[in-house]
């Protein structure tokens, strides 16, 4: 089968890749992530000429609508959520004819016989080539039951020289159980290459460079290890409560809502080996490598590496906020964590005896997710009449929002008759270097899934893992009632966390 | 972008040491006058601009504001003013900071501004390349026609990673795409060359490689018998523009096209006979009468009469705001598509090049190809 590198007219280092004719099929297409994130990316990526003509997107939920009425909702839509606020008449009337509604019941069979035929009659107005992408943005406790209904529809089947591909929103499963439950009803019905778990972080610009910083520069790997490096903190910080999403979060808390997947996709960047090359397989073997090796954490061991927290009132950039029990749709009573600290450790060659410190909580000081690398102290005090305070470790920070960025704490002597150290940052911020935008992830993460690259998509055996890894905790304080709330909102978190590296004779960055 | 250019009075005699000396002490300045008492440094490259002494300074000046701030590096702006009546060389040194978000501190780059007068013009590039950063990539950004009989031109391509040149500004299209031609062809080991001209192309080769993507039209792309673009016509002068040009060579050089006999010109169009193999063609430029800016493109059809009758065109909308593209096979007409046409300023494009490195052999190429079919045009 010939392909477009077959295109002579593609040749070239300007002309970027552009996806085959597809049709994307939006499940809950009346939701909010279709109006704020889907279409504005999808619209952005047929203005960059990423899309091809031969492209169309079909709506799906069950609020009855027409075409027209689906399109005059995503127009509004792409105005009000998409970065330049307006759009053209006839440009949109063009991306316009592409887009299609279809309305029902996600359990209806007869639903998905006339998705069919509408899908057939799409491919034949659009040549649209039979290529689709489902794009299930719906409760997570109807996702088994659309791809059944996709399975017994055949349309989980690619015809003949043509693909499906399935994108499967957060939260993959609420607990080790529901996870491997979902990929057992996911993996009767598509191949796991035809599974695209989303995971937004992942399509983050540097996110990305974790992998170009690490394995693109010969200096890092060599120090990379246990003999160089005391420790790890990675902090995901949000300075935001739960933003009107009490219900939900009632249900989840930090360690599912954040840790288990996102903060864990990026301690296996840190903690990986070098893949044998930047293929999809090849990078995510090596992060469930990692993720393998974390040490399993038994049930009495958690209250000493783990703390969980809840914020209550206080303040955050000058401005008075509730605490968790007080937000709408909130128990008054409730015991769900806005915060967790964890020890954890890898049983392998490279990280052995090096502890991971990770924290995450909402209402903190302010919105930050850093990693921080601490190396050990010089091996010989040279410097043995300088004040102790002056003799820190040398720490490199790779900022992952906002202000992207490495910075890299060196000691340096300061100009004067006597040897005085300080201790300066060499800094790399993406924003000074590179003056352009990044790109938004959700458009990234989609134009990948439509060109077959899911290197930046969770595989089934990385989100069963953070799975393992986080059920003995949940379990644990399932069993034990907590003493919240424990921390004021606009801190870095409860006193216990503090403590949990105090015994370690360390201390949380401030970042 | 909030933008806080910061001019520093710092005037130096030609001594490299002082320039450094006024650089350094200007960064000092800056650090002070910062107003949470630092500012970011920060050097991806080193940018050399040729600006002739005809050019516009201060629109120079505005646009090396918006590079700087996307591209941070060490501009050295180079005035040449050959009509001057002595000989003589002198520099300024001025930072550019900006305020990337509002609560980021400030990042600054630096600009040495050195004029060239009379024949100082000539050797300017031995003291530009004593202030280039060292280890970084050297870009040279040539707004005047490249030509290999001037010095200046040819010394600072020497010390050039990457040079840009402009062939929208070609005063005599032939003639000056033709010599480009004759230094690529020739030294094809030299430094990298890119042409914002090109570049505003990237969008309409984007969209006719789009047409060949789809594997039903791809065996449709060897057939190919008549090309038609249709330009706007320069504001002096018949030539075709360098626009125009570069698409047919980029075309050519793509489908292995070579011109086969002298073009045939009318008062509305000129015709080359192209061939590959036994294959063999018609590339139609033909003048649009359309109001649409000089030098630019209004339409391109790549058509077929072989096997089936198909034809695909890429065309600006009347008001030149939109770009549209159909397909047409047989009697049907298919995916009708209509996109913003992103005019991008000059200090975009300039920024665009800035992330490319290395040989764009594509682009080398194409304007090789234009020089063959500018050769059959019998103009010199």
């Amino acid at each position: 089968m010939s392909s477009k590198n077959d295109n002579p007219l593609r040749e070239g280092v300007r002309l970027e890749r552009v996806a085959d004719p597809c049709t994307v099929i939006i499940f809950g297409a009346s939701g909010d992530l279709t109006k704020r994130k889907l279409l504005p990316a999808l619209y952005r990526l047929t203005q960059e000429r990423l899309l091809p003509a031969e492209f169309a997107i079909l709506g799906f939920s069950r609020s009855p609508m027409s075409h027209e009425e689906f399109r005059g909702k995503m127009k509004d839509a792409i105005i009000t959520y998409s970065e330049a606020k307006r759009v053209d008449e006839a440009v949109w009337q063009s991306f316009a004819q592409g887009i299609y509604y279809i309305s029902g019941d996600i359990n209806d069979p007869d639903c998905y016989k006339r998705m069919t035929e509408l899908l057939d009659q799409i491919d034949r107005e659009r040549g649209t080539a039979g290529n689709r992408v489902f794009y299930l943005s719906v409760a997570p406790g109807l996702y088994s039951e659309a791809i059944e209904q996709l399975g017994a529809a055949g349309l989980a089947r690619p015809k003949p020289g043509s693909w499906t591909r399935i994108i499967i929103e957060k939260p993959f499963g609420h607990d080790l159980e529901s996870a491997k439950q979902l990929n057992t009803d996911v993996a009767k019905v598509f191949e796991e290459d035809q599974v695209y778990r989303i995971d937004h972080y992942l399509g983050k610009e540097t996110v990305q460079n974790l992998l170009v910083f690490r394995f693109a520069n010969g200096i890092f790997e060599p120090i990379w290890n246990h003999r160089y490096i005391d420790h790890v903190q990675i902090t995901n910080a949000e300075a935001i409560g739960v933003e009107g999403r009490g219900g939900y979060y009632e249900t989840a808390g930090v360690l599912r809502d954040m840790i288990q997947n996102h903060v864990f996709q990026v301690l296996s960047l840190v903690a990986m080996e070098p893949p044998i090359s930047l293929s999809a397989n090849a990078v995510r073997d090596e992060k469930i490598k990692a993720m393998q090796a974390v040490r399993p954490m038994p049930a009495e061991a958690v209250a000493e590496s783990v703390v969980r927290g809840q914020y209550g009132p206080g303040s955050v950039g000058g401005k008075e906020v509730p605490g968790y029990r007080q937000e709408q749709d909130v128990n008054p009573e409730s015991a769900t964590e806005t915060y967790a600290a964890l020890k954890l450790y890898f049983d392998n060659w490279r990280w052995a005896g090096v502890p991971f410190y990770i924290r995450s909580g909402k209402r903190m000081p302010k919105r930050v997710t850093e990693i921080a690398i601490h190396f050990k102290q010089a091996p010989h005090l040279l410097f043995r009449n300088i004040p102790s305070q002056q003799l820190e470790p040398n720490v490199l920070v790779v900022r992952i929002q906002p202000d992207e960025g490495i910075t890299l704490r060196v000691g340096a002597k300061v100009p004067g008759q006597i040897t005085r150290i300080r201790w300066v940052n060499m800094d790399f911020r993406y924003g000074a270097s590179f003056g352009v935008s990044s790109p938004e992830a959700y458009e990234r993460l989609l134009l990948d899934c439509i060109l077959g690259d899911s290197t930046l998509y969770a595989r089934r055996d990385m989100t069963e893992r953070g799975w393992e890894i986080v059920m003995p905790i949940l379990e644990a304080w399932q069993s034990a009632k907590p003493n919240f709330p424990n921390y004021e909102a606009g801190t870095w978190g409860p006193e216990e966390a503090d403590e949990l590296l105090e015994k370690d004779g360390r201390q949380w960055r401030k970042p | 972008m909030n933008e806080q250019p910061q001019s520093l009075n710092a005037k130096s005699s030609i001594d490299v040491s002082a320039i450094e000396r006024d650089l350094t002490s200007l960064w000092k300045q800056a650090g002070e006058d910062g107003d949470d008492g630092g500012i970011i440094r920060a050097s991806l490259l080193n940018l050399i601009i040729y600006a002739p002494s005809g050019d516009d300074l201060n629109e120079l000046d505005d646009m090396l504001t918006d590079v700087t701030a996307a591209h941070p590096c060490r501009a050295i702006l180079t005035v040449a003013d050959r009509q001057a009546e002595e000989s003589s060389l002198s520099a300024e040194v001025t930072s550019r900071c900006t305020l990337p978000t509002a609560s980021s501190k400030q990042v600054c780059c630096e600009q040495v501004t050195i004029t060239a007068r009379k024949a100082q013009v000539d050797t300017v590039a031995s003291l530009i390349v004593q202030l280039l950063l060292s280890d970084l990539p050297v870009y040279l950004w040539w707004r005047a026609e490249p030509r290999l009989d001037d010095k200046a031109f040819e010394r600072l391509v020497d010390i050039s990673t990457r040079v840009v040149i402009d062939s929208a500004d070609f005063r005599a299209p032939y003639r000056d795409l033709a010599s480009l031609a004759d230094i690529l062809r020739d030294n094809p080991r030299w430094t990298a060359f890119s042409d914002l001209n090109w570049a505003r192309l990237t969008a309409w080769r984007a969209l006719l490689a789009g047409f060949y993507d789809v594997t039903e039209y791809r065996r449709l792309l060897r057939q190919l018998n008549r090309v038609v673009i249709e330009y706007s016509p320069l504001e002096e002068g018949d030539a075709i523009p360098a626009r125009a040009l570069l698409l047919g060579g980029w075309l050519a050089s793509r489908l292995g096209w070579a011109a086969s006999d002298a073009a045939k010109t009318t008062a509305d169009a000129t015709v080359f006979e192209l061939s590959a193999g036994e294959n063999r063609l018609t590339m139609e430029f033909a003048r649009t009468s359309r109001q649409i800016e000089p030098g630019h493109l209004a339409l391109v059809t790549l058509g077929t009469t072989a096997d089936q009758a198909a034809s695909f065109t890429v065309r600006r909308s009347a008001d030149g705001k939109r770009i549209e593209t159909g397909a047409t096979l047989g009697e049907e007409k298919r995916f009708q598509r209509v996109l913003d046409y992103e005019d991008w300023s000059e200090s975009a494009l300039i920024g665009k090049e800035l992330d490319l490195l290395g040989h764009d052999r594509v682009y080398e190429q194409a304007v090789i190809r234009a020089g063959e079919m500018i050769a059959r045009t019998g103009a010199s």
